[in-house]
């Protein structure tokens, strides 16, 4: 099983990070789900000026070969791809991107939307709004926390 | 990194909280986690390191979470996490 983990300040391509997977999982595969995260404006009163994306050097990846590894020993066979942004993002820039490539789609569906439901509350970032009428630090949901929890591991 | 020193990182809200990013301290003065509280205290005061002692706060120590008490040794890196969310 193959995983690529990089978290950057640049963005990202979708297209290429496909190419560079279908090529080196060439015929063992019949499926690839990609997703990509963007950032919402989810402050309340003015309008989100930029996020700030912080992470811990080290423990940041740490954190996500874990979740990965969660996610490999519930499927078999799969190829994972996460990237994750991290500094200034403005609102619909994209943030992370999840690319799972497995046998058949289910599988692929299925840990895309583990590995994000993951994400949001097991890796090691922070998120700061920036409005100009303050800052918030954004915080993982009760529903971000029953999403992961009804996967029951 | 010294020997005989502490590195101690604050994240996020709580380096907002107390000011810094990161601190060093000697080792001689905090050998173990409520050691490193008491040198926390001396350094930002009782308000300062409140937000450090919420129970969301998690204690990284060489960047392994740690629950509960383990004793520091010179060259230790000790961070401060607040509630962590990506994705």
């Amino acid at each position: 099983m193959a995983h690529s983990i990089k978290v950057q300040r640049e963005s990202f391509d979708v297209e290429q990070e496909l190419l560079n997977l279908r090529s080196r999982n060439k015929n063992s595969f019949g499926a690839v789900v990609s997703f990509v995260g963007l950032v919402r404006d989810l402050s309340e009163n003015d309008e989100l000026e930029y996020l700030e994306l912080e992470y811990y050097p080290g423990m940041t990846e740490s954190s996500i070969l874990e979740i990965v590894e969660l996610a490999e020993k519930q499927w078999l066979s799969l190829d994972i791809v996460i990237i994750h942004r991290v500094g200034r993002l403005a609102s619909s820039d994209p943030i992370v991107l999840v690319q799972v490539a497995s046998p058949h789609r289910d599988e692929a569906f299925q840990c895309c939307e583990f590995l994000m439901d993951y994400l949001k509350t097991d890796a090691v970032f922070w998120k700061k709004e920036v409005a100009r009428d303050g800052t918030n630090w954004v915080q993982a949901t009760d529903q971000d926390n029953s999403r992961k929890d009804r996967w029951g591991i | 990194m010294k020997d005989d020193v502490l590195k101690i990182w604050f994240f996020a809200s709580l380096r907002e909280d107390v000011g810094v990013g990161v601190l060093e301290l000697s080792s001689e003065k905090a050998k173990t986690i409520p050691d490193l509280f008491v040198a926390l205290e001396s350094e930002f005061g009782v308000d300062g390191i409140s937000a450090l002692r919420a129970d969301n706060v998690r204690i990284a120590v060489n960047q392994e979470f740690i629950t509960g008490n383990c004793s520091l040794h010179g060259g230790d890196e000790v961070a401060f996490l607040p509630p962590v969310t990506g994705g």
